[in-house]
C-alpha cells in the first residue's frame, strides 16, 4: 500500500513541500510574518518562546524549532533571527544544513532593522521557494507513514465514536508497519492503569506513570481542582464529567497495540521507530500540534464532538466529528462524519475504512478543510519553567 | 478470557448495532426507531450510568438503554438532560464510584436515584486536586 510524497534528503517522505520560515524567537515575529504574506510556498512556526526563560526550556525550543525544521513536510528552512534571544540559532542552521536541507538565516539586529530585514528574508525565501517547488512527489510505502493523534474539544461522542475511528486507523497503520503517535499526557490521568498493560517493557510502563504524575504535579502546584481547566468548559458541558471520564475516552483513540515508548516533547522520531508511541505533551492544540510535527509527522487525525477547527502550518490536520449534530452544523471545518456510527447508519469499520482512504489522499497532496481555508496557525512550544 | 481493551468494549459496545443490521433489515428499523425513543448506551456490564445519545431529555421521559449484548432496559427519566450526559442506570449512594467503560470515573458526592442526571454538580473528580 503506498501514498505519493516528497523524498527528502534523509530518506524520509514529505506530504507537503513547503519552505519554513522560523523565527528563533518571539520577538522576531513581525518579520517572519512579512516574509510570509509576501512570498507564496511559504509558512511561518510563529511561537512565542526563545528569550528569558531557564536552560531547560531554552533547549527545548532549540531542540523543537530544529526537529520542526528537519520534518519531512519541510523542503527548505529560513530562520529569522534577531540576535541577542537565548535559543541557539546557530545550531538549528547547522543541523538542518548537515541534513542536507536548503537553509538560509537572517539576524534582524545584524542588518540593520526590521525594513532591510524583511527585504533581505523576501529574496531569500523566494530563491529557496524557486529551488524546491519543482521537486515531484514519488511513490512511498504506506510504512513511511508517521501518523500523529489527537482529540480536541472533546464531548460523551468522542470516546464512543470518532476516538474509535483513530483506534481502528492506528491499528491497521501499525499492522502495516507504520508509525503511531498519540499524546495529550493530561488525558492520561485516571486511564494510566490501562495503558501501562500495554507497554511493550517495564521501563515503558513506569515512564507512562512517570509523565502521568508529573503533568498531574504542574497541575496540582496551583492548589486548586483542574476541573474546568481540564476538563474544559466545552467539555462538561458536552457531557463529560471529570477528568477521570475524559482520559478513559481519549486513549480509545490510541487502539489496540503495545506501546513502544515514550518520547520526551521535542524529540525527533526515528526511522527504526515502528508501532505505536506516545509522545509527553499537553492536551491544548497549539502545544500538541507543534510537538507532533516536530516528532516528524507527515499528518494527524484529529477527532472531535464539539468541533475544532484548527490545524498546523506545515502539519495537515484530519477533523473527525463523532457528534452529528456538530457536524452538520460546521461542515467546513469537519473533513468526517464519524456521528453516523452513534446513529447506527455506517459501523467503525465503514468510517475506519474512510478515514484510511483519507488520510492516504491526505498524505499524497489533497487539502484538508482547515488547510484549504487557511485556518492552520496553531503552533507554540509546551513550556515546563516560569518566564523571567 | 482474555480481557478486552477498552477500544475492544466501546467497539462491543456499538457493534451490538451492527449485528443485528447483518440480521435483517427489519433490526435497523427498530434500532432507528428506538433511537427516537430517547437511547442509551451503557459501554460496560459494570456501568451504572449510561450516555444519552438523545436531544433534550425531559423529566418522566422514557429511556430504553441498552448494553453492548444488545439487552435494552426502560429507564423513567428524573431530570432534564441533555445530549451526551449520563443517566444514573441504579442508585447510588454517596461515596459511591461512578463507573463508566468499567472504570472508576469519580466518586457520587450526592445520593443519586435511578434515572437521575450523573454530572458535575453530584460528581466529584479524584485527580489533578490541588484542593485538597
Amino acid at each position: 500500500m503506498e501514498f505519493y510524497g516528497y523524498r527528502r534528503p534523509d530518506g524520509r517522505i514529505g506530504s507537503r513541500n513547503h519552505v519554513a520560515v522560523i523565527p528563533s524567537v518571539v520577538c522576531a515575529n513581525d518579520v517572519a510574518q512579512a516574509i510570509v504574506h509576501q512570498v507564496q510556498g511559504t509558512v511561518g512556526f510563529f511561537h512565542h518562546q526563545g528569550c528569558c526563560q531557564l536552560p531547560p526550556d531554552l533547549d527545548r525550543v532549540t531542540e523543537t524549532l530544529c526537529n520542526l525544521a528537519l520534518s519531512p513536510n519541510v523542503g527548505a528552512v529560513l530562520i529569522v533571527s534577531l540576535g541577542c534571544e537565548g535559543t541557539d540559532f546557530n545550531y538549528i542552521y547547522e543541523t538542518t544544513a548537515k541534513a542536507g536541507k536548503p537553509v538560509e538565516m537572517i539576524g534582524i539586529q545584524k542588518l540593520g532593522g526590521a525594513s532591510r530585514s524583511i527585504q533581505e528574508g523576501i529574496d531569500l525565501a523566494q530563491k529557496l521557494v524557486l529551488q524546491i517547488s519543482s521537486l515531484q512527489r514519488e511513490k512511498a510505502d504506506i510504512s513511511k507513514t508517521v501518523m500523529a493523534i489527537k482529540c480536541g474539544a472533546s464531548d460523551a461522542t468522542s470516546g464512543m465514536a470518532s476516538n474509535c475511528v483513530i483506534g481502528y486507523v492506528a491499528d491497521k497503520l501499525v499492522d502495516l508497519g507504520a508509525t503511531v503517535i498519540f499524546g495529550e499526557t493530561t488525558e492520561f490521568i485516571g486511564a494510566e492503569h490501562i495503558l501501562v498493560k500495554r507497554a511493550v517493557t517495564p521501563k515503558v510502563a513506569d515512564d507512562i506513570y512517570r509523565i502521568v504524575a508529573e503533568m498531574e504535579g504542574r497541575a496540582k502546584s496551583l492548589g486548586c481542582d483542574m476541573r474546568k481547566g481540564q476538563p474544559t468548559p466545552g467539555n462538561i458541558l458536552g457531557g463529560l464529567s471529570s477528568i477521570e471520564e475524559k482520559s478513559l475516552g481519549a486513549i480509545v483513540k490510541s487502539g489496540t497495540k503495545p506501546i513502544q515508548g515514550v518520547l520526551r516533547y521535542p524529540e525527533r522520531i526515528t526511522e527504526q521507530q515502528k508501532g505505536l508511541w506516545i509522545k509527553d505533551t499537553p492536551g491544548r492544540e497549539p502545544e500538541i500540534l507543534t510537538g507532533m510535527a516536530a516528532t516528524g509527522a507527515q499528518a494527524m487525525l484529529f477527532s472531535t464532538g464539539r468541533g475544532a477547527p484548527q490545524g498546523f502550518p506545515s502539519m495537515p490536520v484530519i477533523k473527525i466529528c463523532g457528534n452529528v449534530n456538530t457536524y452538520n452544523h460546521m461542515e467546513h471545518d469537519m473533513d468526517l462524519n464519524a456521528g453516523v456510527i452513534i446513529t447506527c447508519e455506517k459501523s467503525i469499520e465503514q468510517v475506519g475504512e474512510e478515514a484510511f482512504t483519507k488520510l492516504l489522499s491526505v498524505l499524497s497532496g489533497q487539502l484538508t478543510k482547515n488547510e484549504s481555508i487557511g485556518y492552520f496557525n496553531s503552533i507554540d512550544i509546551h513550556m515546563l519553567g516560569p518566564v523571567i | 478470557m482474555q480481557k478486552l481493551s477498552l477500544f475492544q468494549t466501546v467497539y462491543q459496545s456499538l457493534r451490538s448495532g451492527k449485528n443485528r443490521e447483518v440480521d435483517g433489515a427489519s433490526v435497523i428499523v427498530e434500532r432507528k426507531v428506538s433511537m427516537e425513543k430517547k437511547i442509551g448506551l451503557k459501554v460496560n456490564p459494570k456501568d451504572n450510568v449510561a450516555t444519552l445519545f438523545a436531544n433534550d431529555i425531559e423529566i418522566g421521559d422514557e429511556v430504553v438503554i441498552q448494553d453492548k449484548a444488545g439487552h435494552t432496559e426502560m429507564i423513567s427519566s428524573l431530570s432534564m438532560i441533555p445530549y451526551g450526559h449520563k443517566i444514573a442506570v441504579y442508585d447510588l449512594n454517596i461515596g459511591d464510584p461512578i463507573i463508566k467503560y468499567g472504570e472508576n470515573i469519580g466518586i457520587a458526592t450526592a445520593a443519586i436515584k435511578k434515572g437521575e442526571h450523573v454530572h458535575v454538580h453530584n460528581l466529584d473528580s479524584a485527580r489533578g486536586r490541588g484542593d485538597l
